[in-house]
């Protein structure tokens, strides 16, 4: 008795006596500021006042989207709702997709948004449909017909703005197309046989940045791109008077070390990842025979020096890495101790065509792993903590989808 | 930013909600905004009543204030090398002072720590004891935290069954 006495009386004594639900606005927001993801949404559901305050605050600053990393699994679209999972949660949601009947796709992401495609199952032989969904706040921009070339789809901007370019580019045959919303074609452009091809694309600073397969960087300013489309007369449009968008080169250095092209035994995936205002550079690094990912090695680009640089460590960030999606991550944002680390998916084959192949099952909520730089040490789901890093890649299986959930629309209303 | 009327021996007289009367050097109260503001407008003489904070909370406020005033003077004369050095030492020296300060503090004292620095606006003591409120609720769930805050649900009956529900999406 005396026992749970003591007890009793030091959960008291941790009791506060006041009511924490009145502290002013601007307590609540500096200390809303200060917690992780997970915990702002433990904090939003304590009470009324709290939870109002953080959705004032999360719609001041839009800037970057505070939001939740999830997985989207990626396959057909059926009548059944998308199954999603919540990596830092560990939790699965099911995502209901309007329009169901269409045969759509999940090709990429940005941000809240999803990249759709129609699959070339769909009769339509030379010609894809892409259209961008926001599952959160329901939007919807339909592109104009698309090639099935597209590798991979990257905007310069908030897709709903008028401003927005949409620039799309070929692994295989060196050319990337430019759309804006109004055209009623893409714009496409294609660099000389001789030059080198094109690996990856993002958008970064007002511009997109092509990496091409030597490492060196291409770069297209999205206003000059925008005004290129705007003046093209795509009804009486022949190859004759071809409009081009030009690119800048930049030849950059990189270390001899780095393989340029994948070899017998070993595949090098490359992706570029802003990264706090900078560009970063992802080698991961896959044995062919195993079909196992067994290192990453992380360059920041110099632009004074217009070398690859490498990092040996992220600091207090972590990267979310997907073949069309990345993010990054302060641990501040996410939770202590998950910092200097790389989440990437399920990936194994060269890009071009496995994105569309619709003969690759669904993607499983395990389809991803960790890597933490310079530890050589992996958390990678259902590849246990070993000492050597290696990560198992499903080959029947699709690539999932990284997707930012707004934590907006975690506080917009109850969850049924 | 001219502050003429501030001056190194020149005290101001902090009165607490609970009429103690405390004195602090001019030097030390202008990382208070509001104290800061007054001194710039020449309101400060006689006794300045600070209606929302009570006697200890006030102590606790002038301790912290007075210790990063101490960080702020001391010793300049190093070489820049060997300051920086220093530097650095210091603010390792601040941040362990910081958290014995603030760890020392139960509940109702860090309430009123944040009121207090809040209304006085002190930026730099309301984050560290708004950080410490974030390290407390780490992990917890809306339930813990209302327990430990002292916070009854205000939420519908329905609304804490989706939140109830929100939470069983977990999975194993």
């Amino acid at each position: 008795m005396d026992i749970q006495k003591h007890k009793h009386h030091r959960d008291e004594d941790k009791k506060s006596s006041r009511d924490w639900s009145g502290l002013p606005d601007n307590v609540i927001a500096t200390i809303s500021d200060k917690i992780s993801l997970c915990d702002s949404l433990s904090f939003s559901n304590v009470c009324k006042p709290w939870r109002i305050l953080q959705k004032e605050t999360l719609t001041i600053h839009r800037n970057p989207l505070r939001g939740f990393p999830w997985l989207v699994m990626s396959k057909e679209m059926g009548s059944e709702p998308k199954r999603c999972f919540s990596v830092l949660e560990n939790k699965v949601w099911k995502m209901k997709m309007p329009k169901a009947d269409r045969v759509l796709i999940i090709w990429g992401s940005f941000e809240d948004w999803l990249v759709m495609a129609k699959s070339p199952s769909d009769k339509i032989l030379f010609g894809i449909r892409i259209s961008l969904l926001n599952p959160f706040s329901g939007a919807e921009v339909v592109l104009s017909k698309a090639d099935t070339r597209y590798h991979k789809l990257v905007f310069s901007g908030d897709p709903n703005k008028e401003t927005c370019v949409y620039m799309a580019f070929s692994y295989v045959s060196r050319a990337f197309f430019a759309w804006i919303l109004g055209a009623k074609d893409w714009l496409g452009s294609y660099l000389e046989e001789e030059t080198d091809g094109l690996v990856d694309l993002i958008s970064f600073n007002g511009s997109f940045y092509f990496l091409t397969k030597g490492y060196n960087i291409r770069v297209v300013d999205a206003a000059y791109a925008y005004s290129t489309v705007q003046s093209v007369d795509f009804d009486h449009y022949s190859v004759d008077h071809l409009m081009m968008i030009n690119t800048r080169f930049y030849k950059v250095k990189m270390s001899p070390d780095i393989p340029i092209n994948s070899d017998l035994n070993v595949q090098i995936f490359r992706y570029l990842v802003e990264f706090r205002g900078e560009i970063l550079l992802i080698t991961r690094f896959m044995r062919k025979i195993y079909i196992e990912t067994y290192d990453f090695k992380v360059f920041r680009l110099d632009f004074d020096l217009m070398e690859w640089v490498e990092l040996d460590n992220l600091g207090d960030f972590c990267i979310f890495l997907g073949r069309n999606c990345t993010r990054c991550y302060s641990t501040k944002e996410l939770e202590v101790n998950k910092g200097n680390c790389i989440y990437f998916t399920n990936e194994f084959g060269p890009r071009s065509w496995v994105d569309r192949d619709h003969k690759l099952s669904c993607s499983e909520i395990d389809d991803w792993g960790i890597f933490r730089l310079n530890s050589g040490d992996c958390n990678g789901n259902g590849n246990g903590g070993s000492e050597s890093f290696s990560y198992h890649a499903n080959i029947d299986r699709r690539t999932p989808v990284w997707l930012t959930a707004p934590m907006s629309w975690y506080l917009d209303e109850f969850r049924p | 930013m001219s502050t003429p009327s501030v001056s190194v021996n020149r005290v101001l007289k902090l009165k607490s909600s609970d009429g103690e009367i405390f004195e602090v050097k001019q030097t030390v109260a202008v990382q208070s905004g509001v104290l800061k503001q007054m001194m710039e407008d020449g309101c400060t003489e006689g006794e300045i009543p600070l209606n929302n904070v009570d006697s200890p909370t006030l102590a606790k406020i002038i301790e912290w204030c007075n210790k990063h005033h101490d960080n702020d003077v001391e010793g300049r004369v190093l070489s820049e090398e060997r300051e920086k050095e220093k530097e650095k030492e210091k603010a390792a020296d601040m941040k362990k002072w910081e958290s014995e300060f603030i760890d020392a503090l139960n509940r109702d004292e860090i309430y009123f720590l944040l009121t207090g620095s809040n209304y006085m606006d002190i930026k730099e003591l309301l984050d560290c004891a708004a950080q410490k409120v974030a390290d407390m609720v780490k992990g917890k769930t809306p339930e813990a935290i209302r327990e430990m805050f002292n916070i009854q649900s205000d939420f519908t009956e329905e609304e804490e069954e989706a939140i109830r529900k929100e939470n069983q999406w977990a999975f194993d």
